[in-house]
């Protein structure tokens, strides 16, 4: 099977915004998964989700 | 309560299953001895039939089950209720596009059993690409009004790990097949939240994440018909392509659960009590109006039958006004739009309300005002999993508020930038996976259980 070239506009379109998004570094995906980065992260994410939890839906 | 299975499924870890990282063992467990526990009675049986006014011989209301376990299949059985709680989540009506599901010729992770076989049909595929045999893996919506892109997300990126860790990546090609107009629309409009000083776009982010993995997108697709080895789609051109695959996992359209309802005198109301869809009618504004007109007000509060006050559906089971995201219809007429997502904490939150809801009617003898949580004054978290393990995994981890834009009061982009936000780490998947232990923690109903939020 050949590899899927993009024919439609919606198809071409998509391809290219995809190449040209933002490419993370080394540097920035090394920080994804580093521990102590992660582990403030972690708790940084688990006090945001609190807060939308929290907030008032009535 | 009344469920026609007798296990409960942690859905969002059937993603896991999926790809081989969970056992269906893991994701599901025996409801029977968590009720007798609670004191809660347990018919296990499928629902097909609501009395809301009973019968001419008994006016109780009352709702009539099939039973589902093996010492009484096929019974039928009727209940009298003060109060009906439809909470019946989506039907995976696979039936929509010929030859979807695992009756067809594409996989599902819908249920564990499906996620079970998903994943022994993806493990041959990388043995096949370890032969070094090319292999094209779709995976994503099936229909044109799915929802659950979020899902589809999900397992393309975990299936894309699979195949690296498997060493195999250099041969396959990933593809992301979706209803979406763009990618990070995930049925909700896409979201816009402030990062690095800029304020940043789903969109962006979601197609930054697409270009880091080398998995290709094909947007404002309907899938027409699945057949062995190929798919038939159409996208909001009005253009028709053919599309050869592999591996195909793609997620059904949902519709309500098949119920049917009566009054009395046993006249058929199951169009007064229900949608085209099939999810039950609450207190939303069901006018049919343009996207323009489209307001926060639209969404439901209380999720109170506006027919039968006593019968409420959370979650998914109620039929929500319209779409979130934009509709849109090709010109030859075909509907290509997300359907609007009720994820795990909205459906929860909405839960707990019907229950305050019940539970004041029941202390102050029915009159109590109707508590309310309406999913455009809520917020959902959504940890969207990119890959798993302790050490290499990654997630999505984003927050919204509320979750139907609203610009009257956000006139920028429908939502509060302080309560919307985005980041991808190793952090979301440890979050992710806590939240399957703390989930079947509090489902099992252990000690202390109702200190975890929804
Ligand atoms: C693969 C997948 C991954 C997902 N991941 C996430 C995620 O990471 N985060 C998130 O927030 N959401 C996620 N979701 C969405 C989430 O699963 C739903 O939002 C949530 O389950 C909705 O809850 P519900 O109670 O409305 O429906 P359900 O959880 O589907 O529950 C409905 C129940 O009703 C029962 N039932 C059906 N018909 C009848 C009948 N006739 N009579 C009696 N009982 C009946 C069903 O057996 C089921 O037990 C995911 C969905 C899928 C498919």
């Amino acid at each position: 099977m050949d590899r899927l070239t993009p024919t439609s506009p919606a198809d071409v379109a998509t391809t290219e915004r995809i190449a040209a998004a933002p490419l993370p570094t080394g540097a920035t995906l090394r920080l994804r998964q580093n521990l102590l980065v992660q582990l403030v992260r972690f708790a940084r994410i688990n006090l945001r989700m609190m807060k939308v939890i929290s907030a008032k839906h009535s | 309560m009344v469920s026609p299975a007798a296990n409960w499924n942690w859905i969002p870890s059937n993603i896991w299953v999926g790809v081989g990282r969970m056992t269906t063992k893991q994701v599901l467990f025996p409801l029977a001895p968590i009720y007798r526990r609670k004191g809660i009675t347990f018919h296990q049986g499928l629902a097909t039939t609501i009395r809301p006014e009973g019968t001419t011989a008994d006016p109780r209301p009352s709702v009539e089950l099939r039973r589902t376990d093996n010492a009484h299949q096929g019974e039928t059985v009727s209940l009298t209720y003060d109060y009906l709680i439809n909470a019946t989540g989506p039907k995976l009506n696979f039936a929509a596009t010929p030859g979807l599901g695992p009756d067809g010729h594409s996989w599902s992770v819908c249920t564990a059993a499906h996620a079970h076989e998903t994943a022994a049909a993806l493990a041959q595929v990388i043995t096949r690409l370890r032969s070094g045999q090319r292999q094209r893996l779709v995976i994503g919506t099936g229909h044109g009004t799915c929802t659950c892109e979020g899902a589809a997300f999900e397992y393309t990126f975990n299936v894309e790990q699979a195949l690296r860790e498997a060493g195999v990546r250099e041969l396959a090609e990933v593809v992301y097949l979706t209803n979406e107009y763009e990618l990070g629309d995930f049925g909700v409009g896409g979201m816009h939240f402030v990062q690095k000083g800029f304020t940043q776009s789903s969109q962006m982010w979601t197609e930054s994440l697409f270009r880091e993995r080398g998995v290709r997108a094909i947007t404002q697709a309907h899938v027409h018909e699945v057949m062995d080895g190929s798919l038939r789609y159409e996208q909001l051109d009005g253009t028709e392509h053919t599309l050869e695959f592999d591996f195909a996992m793609l997620l059904p359209p949902f519709r309500g659960a098949d119920l049917v309802a009566y009054d009395r005198e046993g006249n058929d109301i199951t169009s007064t009590m229900f949608a085209p869809s099939g999810f039950l009618k609450v207190d939303a504004d069901y006018t049919a109006k343009p996207y323009e007109q489209w307001s926060a007000e639209d969404w439901p509060h209380t999720y109170e039958s506006v027919a039968y006050p006593n019968i409420f559906a959370p979650g998914i089971a109620f039929a929500p006004p319209h779409q979130i995201s934009r509709p849109r219809t090709s010109p030859n007429g075909t509907v290509i739009a997300p359907a609007p997502p009720r994820t795990g904490m909205p459906s929860g939150i909405m839960a707990r309300t019907v229950a305050e809801t019940i539970r004041d009617r029941i202390a102050a003898g029915g009159t109590a005002r109707a508590h309310g949580a309406s999913m455009a004054t809520m917020g959902a978290a959504c940890v969207a999993s990119a890959g798993s393990g302790l050490r290499n995994g990654s997630a999505a981890a984003m927050t919204m508020f509320p979750v139907v834009p609203d610009y009257t009061t956000y006139p920028t982009t429908g939502r509060d930038q302080k309560g919307t936000s985005g980041e991808i780490g190793l952090a979301g998947h440890w979050i992710k996976f806590m939240l399957h232990y703390l989930f079947i923690y509090k489902a099992k109903a252990r000690p202390l259980w109702f200190l975890i939020p929804e």
